[in-house]
């Protein structure tokens, strides 16, 4: 048996309603009843537990996996407001999916661990890929990594593809999906095995704005001091009066750049994007979503939409190239939130997207959506990134 | 280099520096102003497109409004537009209910939950709510509550419409306000949705969509209005037009010249033509070819010259095949303004059928009269103001009057004073009660003779309500004058029926009597002769089984037809005598020969039965006398031979018991027969030596518990029997011979026990009886007492039984001699006792029931202090 997949959305305002005429979609594309896999991706405007049954009645109560986010993808579709659901369905006598979580911890590491963990008794010789979606709130990926590799020391572990849940900008709660389970601060995952192959791509579209700066005082991943002033008052000239209110969209056209390691440059470029994901007004400190050692050297970034547009080429051809005349069962995208409506008008955003698709394939079942932060290897490093478009194709 | 250089060098250095530096500042200040205007570039980018989108959606809206006229269908996309488009969390739409005034749920959209629903769909807004008042006179383009902007108090509605944060828009023209829109969030997901806010530009959205919804509310509501207006003159044309094409009555228009300018189908079809543009065709002068008769057309020329309408006229018209009809004309004239004649519009109606009915009417009227006219009694009709209104010709002919003369006059202006006082009197009775009413009366008519005449009046209420007394009065001079001769002759015939010697009586063939005489209602208890009318044999004093006898006979004879003659039968009268008739019935037949009931006449023939039944009892006694004396010389010479070889026999079987203790039991069964036979034989003999014996007792003073003690002691009772005495105390003695009433008693206990062969009880008593004083309870005392001495005591003793009890036939017999009713009695035991206590002063009773047993009472004379 092939894999069949199929993709659906749905933009009403009833969660129930909402769930049900994505999943039913879904399946009528895939042309299937009982599905192996269900991914969903949310906006938070709904009650999520009414929409994920909702889906679960729908889809069987097949094993579901997902996480909410600023925005949903699919096929020459984008929605980026408060009441948006999207959800693939697969059936695969090819691929075997596995669906678990890593539980509600405060520490990346231990949720990097745990998952670890629950995932290793699964992880076969055939197994190719593993996705994880975080909560894109309390969420250091140096951690989660440590954590993740730390178990696995004895055998190879998957790579790991995803995207960080997001709330809209509203910085209250990011949810994450597990079968019939709505978690917030947890991360959902499944690893997939089986005769296939996963090949991707990853684009940012950063420019770095100044001089170079270092970090004078860090602790993990949070940033107390840069060139040895506090790093709010630092950031504050590069942003409009009512940031303090508004830190989220104050933000996000303005980003931390690391120099990337001379490993990953060639692929990846001169810098590692990395976006402030909280402030304290108290001690002048940020966060980013990796450590931030004292002495690292960074610049501070601005989006840049003529980048943007030539990285998304490049990040096409990339795709096209690793993809390298093998055909897609589907595709999975996960697009930076400060790529989405922030930067870029409605039609803008569609083009951009509709320019990636038309030239991948546009009947390739495409279920994305916009995150909190990007996660997919780089150079055989799992890495995450910031403002940055990650296209894994499963194939 | 030199150090001059050195310097200069380093001066241009410095200030080289300072430029690159200065420029730095400048270019990073500016890169950092750049980096902000992008920022806000971004957001006005964001804000324009969520603006257009808006918009966009405003504009599909407005599409969608203007292609569908459902305002309900509007009502559901607008509040689809304010979650879709304005994204607010909630929306309801109320529509003021015509009926109660109230806004109530047109539709909602945001509540998924079904109780939410159901909660905000029994949601009713009252008009003259203070704060809806204020949107609704035009005080406030809107109402508001948010967390921030609450300035009236509007926390109820929250809670009615399930918003924390709500805006009121009235929607529709001003007067009126056919609608409310309500739009809102709740205070949970109030960051998800776009916050209510009075704030301008926050407003602008759903400004923009009440705007919107308001003036498509106002378009439809013209629309309607002028759809209506064109409907309802489609609809007034399309009626007029119908009433033109469709009316029954002809619709025509004749012009100056008389020509037909227009004309409807039913115009057409009223002459004779399939379409009306025949009959416009084939007219060149309405009047001169249709209407026949010359006094109408001229009748109808003149109207045409001088008048301005034509009301009513009948005229007759001719058809296109040449036939008559009769039509009613209808005309409005046309004139200008010199008054010359333009036109004539006109509306025919055929009353060809109507005149028909009037004519068929008016040979009814002729033929009613006809009929009313050849009946030969009276009738009259008055009026409530007793005019007389319609008189037959008997009628006048009654009252010697012309027709003419008698209509529209009252009673009072025709007869007397005090007779027609007294036909007021009956009409007002008529009129007052609505009840038919009869009354006898006289009238003088004009040539003096007094009439007797009897009145029959009635009540008759026409359609109108009106109301009329209708009579028939029948003249009976002549029938009182023959009345009078037939009741005195019926007079004589009573008088011949009263003074017949026996009993007449005649009955229907019903057996209802129609009548009877003076005798025969005496005898039936009755007053006078015709209270016997109406009643039956059931009804009156004999008996039952006498009246089924009765009526028995009669039926025979009606049936038969043959008269029953001399019946002997007796009849219980009124006054409890039982009285023998000789009775002869016969049938009674009409004029037709059929038998209409049945004649009876009896005569009362009760001595003579006396008198015959006295001579056959004269006759029995006397035979019965001679065979007591014969009986009596027999017996006793019988009795004393036989009685002797009977007493050596009884000895001998003695004597056989006595020598032969070892007998078998065969054996002393037999002797025990033998002995019982000769007890039964000796009892026999000792009653034909008492029957013969014909002396008196010689008495002695006896004490009535010894002398019953002393037989108890020697009369045995088998085992079945039980035996009670119940003897008062203090009992006087008795005056009798105690031999002969123990042999007596000794019988009567005999004749108990052989009545109970099953057994039974056997009950002696004695009590005393005091002749004068009635001072022993019972109402047969008396009676029982005056056959004995006058007020002497007596003791009563009695032996009763729960036996078979003695047939009612045989109690009479039972005291007659050679009467018996055991298979082996020779019926003397009884008639014995008799003699015997009537020998000493004393009286034997017996009563007994079948079934349940026999008493038998000794009335015994107790010793008086003279004795």
């Amino acid at each position: 048996m092939t894999t069949k997949a199929g993709v659906g959305y749905s933009t009403s305002r009833n969660p129930a309603e909402a769930g049900r005429e994505a999943a039913r979609k879904a399946l009528l594309q895939a042309g299937i009843k009982v599905p192996d896999l269900v991914l969903v991706y949310a906006t938070i405007g709904y009650d999520q537990q009414s929409l994920i049954d909702a889906i679960r009645e729908e889809t069987s109560r097949a094993p579901l996996c997902g996480c909410s986010g600023e925005g949903i993808i699919t096929g020459n579709y984008i929605n980026e407001s408060n009441f948006a659901v999207s959800v693939m369905v697969i059936r695969s006598g090819q691929l075997r999916f596995h669906v678990t979580h890593a539980g509600k911890r405060p520490d990346s590491y231990d949720s990097g661990k745990a998952l670890a963990g629950q995932l290793m008794p699964q992880i076969a010789e055939d197994s190719f890929a593993c996705f994880v979606f975080p909560d894109g709130l309390a969420f250091n990926f140096d951690r989660f990594k440590a954590g993740y590799e730390s178990i696995a020391v004895t055998r190879e572990m998957p790579p790991l593809f995803g995207g960080l849940s997001s709330d809209n900008c509203s910085l209250s709660s990011t949810y994450q999906y597990f079968n019939g389970e709505v978690m917030i601060g947890g991360t959902s995952c499944f690893l997939i095995s089986g005769a296939g192959s996963v090949a991707w791509a990853i684009n940012h579209g950063c420019v770095p704005v100044g001089t170079r700066h270092i970090i004078t005082k860090s602790r993990s991943n949070r940033i107390y001091e840069i060139d040895g002033i506090p790093a709010l008052e630092l950031l504050s000239d590069y942003l409009e009066e009512g940031w303090r209110e508004n830190w989220n969209k104050a933000t996000l056209n303005l980003c931390l750049g690391f120099s990337s390691p001379e490993r990953i440059r060639d692929d990846y470029g001169d810098f590692i994007i990395r976006y402030l994901i909280s402030k304290n007004d108290r001690d002048g400190s940020v966060c980013i979503q990796s450590d931030a050692p004292e002495g690292a050297e960074l610049w501070i970034v601005r989006r840049d939409q003529e980048l943007i547009c030539r990285g998304s080429e490049l990040l096409t051809d990339q795709f096209r190239q690793r993809i390298d005349g093998r055909k897609p069962k589907f595709i999975l995208h996960f697009d930076c939130v400060g790529r989405g409506k922030l930067v870029f008008r409605e039609q803008e955003r569609l083009d951009l997207l509709n320019g990636i698709q038309d030239r991948i394939g546009v009947h390739i079942p495409w279920i994305g959506f916009y995150t909190y932060g990007e996660i997919g290897p780089v150079c055989g490093v799992n890495s995450s990134h910031n403002f940055t478009a990650v296209l894994v194709a499963v194939c | 280099m030199n150090n001059g250089t050195k310097y200069e060098n380093n001066k241009e250095l410095q200030e080289e520096v300072n430029r690159l530096r200065s420029e730095n500042e400048a270019l990073s200040g500016q890169l950092k102003r750049l980096i902000k205007v992008e920022n806000r570039l971004y957001q006005y980018q964001q804000e324009l497109d969520a603006r257009l989108g808006e918009y966009q959606k405003l504009y599909e809206l407005n599409r969608t409004f203007s292609s569908n006229i459902d305002m309900d269908d509007i009502f559901r996309h607008a509040i689809g537009f304010v979650i879709n488009g304005l994204e607010y969390e909630r929306a309801v739409i109320f529509k003021r209910s015509e009926e109660s005034g109230n806004y109530e749920l047109g539709c909602l959209d945001g509540y998924y939950e079904p109780a939410q629903q159901r909660r905000v769909a029994g949601v009713k807004i009252a008009a003259d709510e203070p704060m809806i008042s204020l949107l609704l006179q035009g005080w406030r383009d809107y109402l508001i509550y948010s967390e921030t902007e609450q300035d009236l108090p509007l926390g109820g509605y929250a809670k009615r419409f399930l918003m924390d944060d709500f805006l009121i828009y009235p929607i529709g023209p001003f007067a009126g306000t056919p609608a409310l829109l309500v739009i809102g969030n709740t205070a949970r997901n109030r960051k998800l949705y776009r916050r209510i806010s009075g704030k301008k530009g926050e407003l602008l959205g759903v400004g923009n969509l009440a705007g919107l919804l308001s003036s498509t509310m106002e378009n439809r509501i013209a629309n309607s209005q002028m759809l209506k207006a064109i409907n309802q003159e489609r609809i007034a044309e399309a009626k007029y037009h119908g009433i033109f094409e469709h009316a029954v009555e002809g619709i025509f228009q004749l012009d100056r010249d008389g020509r037909l300018v227009s004309a409807n189908p039913a115009m057409a079809q009223l002459f004779g033509y399939d379409s009306p543009e025949g009959l416009i065709g084939s007219v060149t002068d309405f009047i001169s070819e249709r209407c026949p008769d010359k006094r109408q057309r001229d009748v109808l020329r003149r109207h045409m010259l001088a008048a301005d309408r034509l009301t009513n006229f009948e005229v007759r018209l001719a058809r296109r095949d040449g036939s008559r009809l009769w039509a009613l004309l209808n005309a409005r004239i046309v004139r200008d303004s010199q008054g010359d004649f333009v036109c004539l519009d006109g509306f025919v109606t055929d009353i060809t059928v109507r005149k028909e009915s009037e004519r068929e009417l008016q040979e009814a009227r002729e033929f009613l009269d006809k009929i009313i006219n050849s009946i030969a009694d009276p009738i009259f009709v008055k009026d409530k103001q007793y005019r007389w209104v319609l008189l037959n010709d008997a009628c006048c002919n009654l009252f010697m009057r012309k027709r003419k003369d008698l209509l529209g006059k009252t009673d009072f202006e025709l007869f007397n004073q005090a007779e027609a006082s007294s036909f007021r009197k009956s009409d007002m009775m008529v009129l007052l009660s609505g009840k038919e009413h009869v009354n006898e009366g006289e009238f003088t008519d004009p040539a003096g003779m007094v009439h007797d005449i009897i009145t029959k009046k009635a009540l008759y209420r026409d359609s109108k309500g009106g109301r009329f007394i209708v009579g028939i009065i029948r003249d009976v001079t002549e029938i009182r004058k023959t009345g009078e001769a037939l009741r005195k002759s019926e007079e004589m015939l009573t008088s011949v029926l009263d003074n017949f010697p026996g009993g007449v009586f005649w009955k229907d063939t019903r057996l209802i009597y129609l009548g009877c005489n003076r005798n025969f209602a005496q005898g039936a208890g009755l007053a006078a002769s015709a209270e016997i009318v109406g009643r039956s044999d059931y009804d009156l004093p004999w008996g039952e089984s006498e009246a089924d006898s009765y009526r028995a006979d009669d039926r025979q004879v009606m049936e038969s037809r043959i008269p029953k003659l001399n019946i002997i039968e007796t009849q219980l009268q009124a006054d409890g005598r039982t009285v023998w008739f000789d009775t002869s019935k016969v049938p009674l037949y009409d004029s037709t020969g059929a038998v209409f009931g049945v004649l009876g006449i009896s005569s009362d023939i009760t001595e003579r039965k006396i008198a015959e039944e006295s001579l056959a009892k004269a006759r029995e006694d006397l035979v019965r006398q001679e065979k007591l004396a014969i009986l009596g010389r027999l017996s006793g010479s019988v009795s004393h031979e036989l009685r002797n070889p009977l007493g050596i026999i009884n000895n001998a079987v003695y004597l056989l018991k006595l020598m032969n203790p070892d007998a078998t039991d065969k054996t002393r069964e037999y002797l025990d027969i033998i002995k019982h036979e000769i007890d039964n034989s000796m009892r026999i003999i000792t009653d034909l030596l008492d029957f013969a014996r014909n002396k008196p007792p010689r008495t002695s003073s006896v004490s009535v518990s010894s002398l019953i003690e002393t037989g108890m002691g020697k009369w045995s009772f088998p085992d079945s029997v039980q035996v009670r005495c119940d003897i008062a105390e203090d009992l006087p003695l008795l005056r009798i011979n105690p031999q002969q009433i123990e042999q007596v008693l000794q019988n009567l206990v005999i004749n108990a026990v052989q009545a109970m062969p099953e057994g039974g009880s056997l009950h002696v008593t004695a009590q005393l009886v005091q002749g004068s004083g009635f001072q022993v309870q019972g109402s047969d005392v008396e009676q029982r007492t005056t056959n004995l001495e006058p007020n002497g005591d007596f003791m009563e003793i009695s032996v009763s039984d729960t036996g078979v009890g003695i047939a009612p036939e045989d109690i009479s017999r039972l005291f007659q001699p050679l009467f018996t009713t055991k298979p082996k009695g020779i019926g003397l035991g009884l008639v014995v006792c008799k003699n015997l206590v009537e020998g000493n002063g004393g009286r034997i009773e017996v009563f007994s029931e079948p079934g349940k047993g026999t008493c038998f009472s000794l009335l015994l004379p107790v010793e008086r202090d003279d004795d």
